[in-house]
């Protein structure tokens, strides 16, 4: 038989019966729309949502902590940190780091170690915030970003121009007085996280305009001053107070969530003044990106190896949560296509029985045992094709729903997607798959029982 | 439930006809025996059908009458001895080789017409063409079906459902489904039982017709007019070959 043959003969066999056809699909859809609709939630969750939070394809290494509720190497990392202190993170680390075949860069970090407070932001609020500023420095290189109007960079030289006012430096420089040298703004990014938490709770509660897309394009450029050694919380003051402007110039993940983030040479020669040379030298953690495709798995191990920590982000219990839940979700809709592929298995032995006559019939005109096989498989392969697709769809228009109704009747909050749901080519194929898979196993029993019985009992069967 | 007879079977002379040297019989059965869970249907017949021949099966309800015939058309294989239809041992065909032998070279016409319901009349006569090993084109399978179907004077309900017919007609029909690629052999299992006297009438001219055109023919059948109709008459007893005793054929 030839699969054009099979194709028509399937097409006037499931024509003959569209009501039971049209229940066997529907059973199937019902469990396929349940499993995708939570497998597209669970993979929208974890790439709309908590990637976005927690992004998986890095790590944060921090030193060794002292803690002893740890096994193996962790303990004895953690033993040394005892006795000797903990080990540095130093160039030394970045390089055996980077020497590890999964790893595509190491991006130093360095926190400024001193008191900074600063003033500025009033193209978004109307006045200008004083607040005491977080401030991480960063490896430039780590920011692949476009940088407005200023590229993410040390703009620090000693072929700086000499000044002693803002007025002899070119226009968007300014003249640090504590050294008379024209400098550009320190470029400062920041991080999505800090604009979802603005969007999300600050705007909201103060009545502030959202920052996003267009928006925030306009905000690149803004200024701020920062004054460092100083704070207005504390009154630990270190150094000599001077100021320096600062100049927003983009938005990255790269940033530390909740703070500014400037090029690492900044903070090196801050901390050296304000913190000490040791301050300087040591970096507060390194940002391992991983390459596309490779686990973090053999990088953690390298790391505990080498006597250092991954800092605990809450994304392994972010991850595990979710996933605990999809897992409990894929279950009641596997229950759910059990019953179905079951139901289909009965109604695949009752279709058999009523049409032995016909299956006796087509064994006498030239059907083989395959042949029977084929069709009887055939329909139950159209029934999972046809319930995977309403299955889908039904799932689709569930996720649409979802997504509208989240857009018109929740409020803002940090992180909220367009789209709770992804449903991704991939996923999409493989429930088809499945739907099709479910129902030739449920059919596959019926369709042994059809081929192999004698032609001349099928067809003197009363 | 007929009496078992325990005594040995016995060849019937009538059983095994002429057949001239150098031309291979159509259907040689071999010490046929077969067994049901309730008894044994078939206590070891032997056979010799030649080309061209209409032979016909009598015999009481329960005879076996039946279950040789199923057995020559290769649909029951569940039995003992040798049957040799066309030069081929049924036994040592493979399900795919003795499912092509039936789709190209046997013909079946049941007294159920056994028609497809959902399917009509043109794509009923064109079923055996799905399961064809080499199938024909559509065209040309619509041609061959077409004049199957004028053959059997229903060229004009092509489109018809098995529904819209009358018990004539649907056998017609499985007549014609049976011709589509002109078998050596049309096997038929009570073919006038479901049909009054005229239409019975019809059906049987039809196949003495056919049989005129070289096809060779077993009917099964306990109606006289049916036996008159064949050129050899066999009859089967408690799964053994006897004479016949009321039935004679006529011609």
């Amino acid at each position: 038989m030839t699969g054009r043959q099979a194709a028509a003969l399937l097409i006037r066999s499931l024509q003959r019966a569209p009501r039971s056809f049209a229940l066997s699909v529907f059973g199937i859809a019902v469990g396929i729309s349940v499993l995708g609709f939570f497998l597209a939630l669970s993979l929208g969750m974890q790439k709309r949502v908590l990637s976005r939070i927690f992004p998986s394809d890095r790590i944060e290494v921090v030193q060794q902590k002292a803690s002893v509720d740890q096994g193996g190497l962790g303990a004895l990392g953690a033993l040394g940190a005892l006795l000797g202190g903990p080990q540095q993170l130093g160039n030394d680390v970045i390089a055996k780091l980077r020497s590890h075949p999964d790893v595509e860069a190491v991006y130093p970090r360095l926190k400024v170690a001193f008191p900074v407070r600063g003033w500025g932001g009033e193209r978004i609020v109307g006045k200008p915030i004083y607040t005491d500023l977080p401030i991480d420095g960063i490896d430039p290189q780590a920011v692949s970003e476009v940088t407005v109007p200023w590229a993410f960079k040390d703009y620090v030289s000693d072929k700086n121009p000499f000044c002693t006012s803002d007025q002899n430096c070119q226009s968007g420089w300014f003249c640090s007085w504590d050294i008379n040298k024209c400098e550009p703004p320190v470029p400062v990014i920041i991080s999505p996280t800090l604009l979802e938490f603005y969007n999300g709770s600050f705007a909201r509660m103060y009545g502030l305009p959202r920052l996003s897309g267009f928006l925030v394009g306009q905000l690149r450029g803004m200024t701020a001053t920062a004054e460092l050694g100083k704070s207005f919380i504390s009154r630990r003051e270190s150094g000599k107070p001077r100021q320096r402007k600062l100049v927003l110039v983009g938005v990255s993940d790269r940033a530390q969530p909740f703070g500014l983030t400037v090029p690492l040479p900044y903070v090196q020669r801050w901390n050296a003044e304000y913190a000490g040379e040791r301050a300087a030298s040591e970096y507060s953690s390194l940002t391992v990106q991983v390459r596309p495709g490779r686990s973090v798995t053999r990088i953690v191990e390298l790391v505990r190896k080498l006597g250092y920590s991954i800092e605990d982000n809450g994304a392994e219990q972010a991850g595990l949560a979710v996933l605990l839940m999809t897992a409990l979700f894929v279950l009641v809709s596997l229950s759910t296509l059990v019953v179905a592929a079951l139901n289909i298995a009965h109604t695949f032995f009752r279709a058999i029985a009523e049409r032995r006559h016909e299956l006796g019939v087509m064994r006498a005109v030239g059907a083989s045992q395959a042949d029977i096989l084929l069709l009887v498989l055939g329909e139950a392969g159209c029934v999972g094709l046809c319930g995977g697709l309403v299955g889908l769809l039904l799932a689709r228009l569930a996720g649409l729903g979802i997504d509208y109704l989240s857009r018109t009747a929740l409020p803002d909050f940090p992180f909220k997607p367009s789209s709770y749901f992804w449903f991704a080519p991939e996923l999409l194929l493989a429930l088809l798959l499945f739907s099709v898979t479910i129902c030739l196993l449920g059919a596959l029993l019926p369709a042994r029982a059809a081929a192999r019985q004698s032609p001349a009992e099928a067809l003197t069967a009363k | 439930m007929e009496p078992e007879s325990n005594q040995p079977a016995v060849p019937d002379p009538r059983a095994a006809s002429e057949v001239p040297s150098g031309e291979t019989p159509c259907i040689v059965v071999t010490g046929l025996r077969k067994r049901f869970s309730d008894g044994e249907v078939l206590r070891g017949i032997d056979l010799v059908i030649r080309r061209g021949e209409l032979v016909g099966f009598t015999g009481r309800s329960g005879s076996g009458k039946s279950t040789l015939l199923h057995i020559l058309g290769g649909l029951d294989r569940g039995y003992e001895g040798k049957v040799s239809l066309l030069g081929q041992d049924l036994a040592t065909l493979s399900d795919r080789a003795l499912a092509n032998l039936r789709n190209r070279h046997i013909g079946f016409v049941f007294q159920a017409f056994h028609l497809l319901t959902h399917l009509s009349c043109l794509d009923n006569v064109l079923l055996p063409n799905a399961f064809a090993q080499e199938p024909l084109g559509r065209m040309q399978a619509e041609e061959r079906a077409m004049a199957a179907l004028t053959r059997v004077g229903l060229a004009d309900r092509r489109h018809s459902r098995p529904s819209e017919l009358s018990g004539g007609q649907k056998q017609r029909v499985a007549i014609a489904r049976a011709l589509l690629f002109q078998p050596e052999v049309l096997l038929c299992d009570e073919p006038t039982g479901n049909l009054d006297d005229f239409t019975g009438q019809q059906i049987i001219d039809l196949f003495v017709e056919l049989n005129r055109d070289g096809l060779t023919m077993v009917l099964v059948t306990h109606e006289p007019r049916v036996a008159q109709a064949t050129t050899r008459l066999l009859s089967l007893q408690n799964g053994l070959m006897v004479p016949p005793q009321s039935l004679e054929p006529s011609r």
